[in-house]
């Protein structure tokens, strides 16, 4: 006698079972494609500031490689599955004889690349500022702050003060100048049109507190036989830059300050970051269409899916040579699509 | 205490005799040829990988010498094949 109650119960076994197998080959192809588009993105990335190092010599560019990939999903009829974006960076390289070069004009400045799905983006990550009259003391702080290859001398400045001497054979009067001064130019890496939050917090604070500043000093120097007098480094004056005025005091003991300008100029930033933004939105469009055709042999049915994922990212930046607060926010707008067919004919 | 027999209860067939090797057998193929597609997947996506790094490294000093980008060249279909599951 046959029963017909556990008619069919393989199929529906595999039913269940196969959907969850479907689902761990979406895992696994997710996972090896990751792997791919992961290492493609990496070796484009070092490849393309490998090339510049050849191209343009002596200027330190890094490399940002963004790609939006169609991972496929095995349980959609389609395949659609979603868009994931791989990046790779590489940082500067630089060739070895020209490793204690740096920028004597603006091209020559260090930048970095951004490549977005193609749409190639360049951005200055330090800028030139002069600074003017600069007392021949205070230029080992400027030195100590900026780095000593990012600090020179262009021209003599004013003189502050000024004496005269008397000949005493010839009783003539001779005027020289006591305290000298020249102009500067520095390599700031807040000068440019990306610029890092830590970074410019840490500097600003060496700029504004003379504590501060010897006691990063006395850091750096720990160990090596410069013979640097930190204290006495630090206790000159120097001008403070644009983005660290108007600046308060929070802990004296920690030597701990607000910037207000920086916290301006980093406010629509979740991340307190410069340049590309991790989050990005994403538009999904679907278009999907069905055609069945009946001819005296059968019907044929037609899907056409066609699908586009629009990814909007954000680039924050200030403009070259910005002396106030006035960050730039562009998007960039990359789209991802695929048109799908499937037909089919079933027989009468 | 007296211990009190368990009543033997007979097996009743019902016609379903080796209706578990039915299913096992039916499930069985759905989950090789399942099986053996992840595979299949997973060594094309190995072979790339490899290929694409061993690439890489052959053209080291020809990039490092290049003004222009020297990427991997992965159009050629014989060292980078298409996902081809079932076919050669």
């Amino acid at each position: 006698m046959l029963n017909l109650q556990f008619k069919g119960q393989a199929l529906l076994e595999v039913a269940i079972f196969g959907s969850i197998i479907l689902m761990l080959l979406g895992v696994l192809i997710n996972y090896g494609l990751k792997y791919n588009s992961q290492q493609k993105t990496m070796q484009q990335a070092f490849r393309k500031s490998l090339a510049r190092a050849v191209s343009q010599p002596g200027i330190s560019t890094s490399s940002v490689v963004v790609k939006d990939t169609h991972i496929p999903n095995p349980s959609d009829t389609f395949g659609v599955g979603s868009v994931t974006p791989f990046t790779g960076s590489a940082g500067a390289v630089i060739r070895d004889y020209q490793m204690s070069e740096t920028a004597d004009t603006e091209s020559e400045l260090p930048r970095i690349s951004l490549n977005i799905n193609g749409q190639e983006l360049t951005y200055l990550t330090a800028g030139f500022r002069d600074e003017t009259n600069v007392p021949e003391g205070s230029l080992d702080r400027y030195d100590e702050i900026y780095g000593s290859g990012n600090v020179w001398v262009t021209s003599d400045g004013e003189c502050l003060e000024e004496g005269t001497s008397v000949d005493p054979n010839t009783g003539e009067t001779a005027t020289s100048c006591i305290q000298p001064t020249q102009n500067i130019r520095i390599i700031d890496y807040c000068a440019g049109e990306i610029m890092d939050y830590g970074s410019a917090v840490k500097q600003c604070r060496m700029i504004v507190d003379s504590e501060a500043c010897a006691i990063e000093c006395n850091r750096s120097h720990y160990g090596d036989s410069s013979g640097t007098d930190c204290s006495s480094v630090c206790g000159q004056t120097i001008n403070i830059p644009w983005y660290c005025a108007d600046y308060t005091e929070a802990d004296s003991v920690n030597h701990a300050y607000n910037f207000p300008l920086l916290e301006q100029l980093f406010a629509s930033s979740a991340l307190k970051a410069m340049g590309l933004q991790q989050g990005y939105t994403q538009r999904t469009t679907t278009e999907n269409a069905l055609r069945k055709t009946e001819s005296p042999s059968g019907i044929t049915t037609t899907d056409n899916l066609n699908w586009k994922t629009e990814t909007t990212r954000k680039i924050i930046t200030q403009p070259y040579g910005a002396t106030s607060v006035s960050p730039v926010t562009e998007e960039v707008i990359s789209e991802v699509a695929q048109e799908k067919v499937d037909s089919r004919k079933t027989e009468w | 205490m007296r211990l009190r027999r368990r009543k033997l209860i007979p097996v009743r067939l019902n016609g379903k005799q080796a209706q578990v090797s039915l299913e096992l057998a039916a499930s069985l193929v759905v989950v090789f040829v399942l099986l053996f597609g992840t595979l299949q997947v997973f060594l094309w996506m190995n072979k790339r990988l490899v290929q694409r790094q061993q690439d890489y490294e052959a053209k080291r000093v020809t990039a490092a010498n290049s003004a222009a980008e020297v990427q991997t060249d992965e159009t050629d279909q014989a060292k980078y094949p298409k996902l081809n599951i079932f076919g050669q």
